[in-house]
């Protein structure tokens, strides 16, 4: 058989234990001596507790006391209630309200800002490139059309549009690159290309 | 709206506009058209849509996207023409041509001509920017007419006696096999089309290839001299006899080979096409080689190159060349006949995967896959 734990017993002394527990704990008790005894001592306690406040310091009393301590204990309670209360404000204040159309207007400002710092820069990039001595005139065939470069000049010959792709290229080592497109409409076969002198 | 915001948006418009200035330029007196005044093509009309040309610091940058319309005002069928597109100082030594083959434009009718090119030069000014000439049209009975300095009648010829080649084929597959063969073999073409691997590629005639972007940082791939094999097609008039390049991982260099006249005429001009093979075994043709001396009948030259040549496939990656085959596409004989591979010679899957669809069936794909069979079959009876 196995007993209820001291704890148990403790609170079921004291009429602490919730139903179900306490239910099941008064079976056991009922058909327990061991247990019996165990309760009986803890019934016994609260009886022992209030004949020692009669040993109290004279003068003392004991409800008096308790009463207090009640009253100080709800006077913490109240004050940590307020001062949350107040910390809580103070943080829905501690940043100003951005309104949409300010934030929207901010973004856009910024994202012009860099618009223009990257246009810049191409531009920089573009005019550094002409003014570069050249390099060897490199002949590219690719997806995206024919082209000669030396690094400072280009000539591209380019799709039709910028969602097209050539649909075939090639290139010589005597000095050209070609690129075909068929027109989806009109099934027009068109050849780009490009040579060197 | 509030007094704030309004001057707010009124800064950004500011700032905008100001970032926008760009001087530009007359794109219309940029173009000049220059056809010559017994041209078989007059220009009806031209749509330089949004085409636009702007001067950034240094630099002139021109992008232009202009549709031409041409009329026919001779009394032959036009089968394909070239225009020249010279772009004044903006070309490193160099020009562009805009060919359109596999045509058939009867007397008096117009077709239009598309031209898309950027460029980008130092801002010298004066003068057109871009000047288009013709450089030739070729007739239905195989005359003609211009300029040719880009050896336009070389390359209309030859597209135009592969249009014949392939149109015969398939009126010939769909007299003997009906329109199921002529379905299957247009699909077969459509297949093949479509599974020619994008390759971008690179040349450069003299000097050192500019370093790839996605090049290895560390590694130095040294060069080794690897040998071609030849892909012989029965019909060719020369024999690829040997041949290697020197290579370095995605690069072919100085390649060179020893060639044979079979015939017994001459030889003005002839191309070997060259077939790279990389690591995963993907084949692809990655360029052309021509030699452009006399080859005397039944004589031998030594091809010899000093260009390299780099691939990439489309997609992006790198490729790295494993093996080199080589093959001949095409002959011009000193008295202009012409030499093309026939559909015999392009049944061998290999070579049916690596020569290039002309451009006439290019057309007729496109045709079945627009309007499908009954007007294929219309075209082809035409």
């Amino acid at each position: 058989m196995k007993h209820p734990s001291i704890q148990e017993l403790a609170l079921f002394a004291g009429r602490d234990l919730p139903l179900w527990t306490r239910w099941r704990t008064a079976r056991h008790v009922s058909g327990c001596e061991q247990c019996q005894r165990e309760v009986r001592a803890f019934s016994e306690v609260p009886r022992a507790a209030m004949a020692e406040s009669g040993a109290m310091p004279p003068g003392v009393d004991w409800n008096v006391l308790a009463a207090e301590m009640r009253a100080n204990i709800h006077l913490g309670l109240e004050a940590s209630e307020a001062i949350r209360a107040y910390d809580s404000k103070q943080d829905e204040h501690r940043y100003p309200s951005l309104s949409w159309k300010a934030a929207a207007v901010g973004t856009a400002f910024a994202g012009l800002l860099m618009f223009g710092y990257w246009m810049g820069a191409m531009k920089k990039q573009e005019a550094i490139a002409v003014m570069r001595a050249p390099e060897p005139v490199v002949i590219e065939a690719s997806a995206g059309g024919v082209g000669l470069s030396d690094g400072r000049k280009t000539l591209k010959l380019t799709a039709p549009s910028e969602t097209r792709r050539a649909d075939l290229v090639s290139v010589s080592t005597g000095g050209s690159a070609g690129a075909r497109y068929i027109d989806e409409e009109t099934g027009q076969v068109t050849v780009n290309n490009v040579y060197l002198d | 709206m509030s007094t704030l915001i309004k001057r707010a948006a009124a800064v950004v418009l500011c700032a905008a506009w100001a970032i926008a200035q760009e001087s530009t330029v007359d794109l219309k007196s940029g173009l000049k058209l220059n056809l010559p005044k017994d041209s078989p093509l007059t220009v009806t009309a031209l749509d330089l849509g949004d085409s636009k040309g702007t001067v950034r610091g240094g630099a002139v940058v021109l992008d232009m996207h202009a549709s031409l319309r041409l009329r026919n005002g001779s009394g032959k069928r036009v089968k394909g023409v070239t225009l020249l597109v010279l772009a004044q100082e903006a070309s490193p030594g160099g020009k562009g041509s805009v060919a359109v083959p596999a045509l058939d434009v009867a007397p008096g009718d117009e077709f239009p001509v598309r031209l898309d090119l950027r460029m980008v030069r130092p801002n010298a000014g004066g003068g057109p920017l871009v000047q288009v000439s013709l450089d030739g049209v070729l007739f239905d009975d195989l005359t003609f007419f211009g300029d040719n300095r880009l050896n336009s009648r070389r390359s209309l010829t030859l597209w135009e006696l592969e249009a014949r080649r392939d149109r015969k084929h398939f009126v010939q597959v769909l007299e003997s096999r009906g329109e199921e063969g002529l379905t299957k073999e247009i699909l077969a073409a459509k297949g093949r089309q479509a599974e020619r691997p994008r390759v971008d590629v690179q040349v450069v005639r003299r000097g050192t290839m500019p370093r790839a972007a996605n090049a290895p940082a560390t590694n130095v791939e040294m060069d080794r001299d690897m040998q071609f094999s030849f892909l012989r097609m029965p019909g060719a008039p020369v024999d690829l006899m040997a041949g290697a390049a020197r290579v370095a991982g995605d690069e072919a260099k100085a390649p060179h080979m020893e060639i044979r006249n079979r015939d017994s005429k001459s030889i003005r001009h002839l191309e070997i096409g060259l077939a790279l093979k990389d690591a995963q075994g993907r084949e692809f043709l990655a360029g052309t080689v021509p030699y452009t001396e006399t080859l005397a009948a039944k004589g031998t030259a030594l091809l010899k190159e000093e260009s390299t040549l780099r691939v990439r496939p489309s997609a992006g990656g790198r490729v790295m060349i494993e093996s080199m085959a080589g093959f001949v596409t095409n002959v011009e004989y000193s008295d202009s006949s012409y030499w093309i591979p026939s559909r015999g010679d392009l049944n061998d899957p290999r070579l049916g995967r690596l020569v290039p669809p002309s451009p006439e069936e290019q057309r007729l794909v496109q045709l079945y896959n627009r309007k499908g069979l009954q007007a294929l079959i219309a075209e082809l009876r035409r």
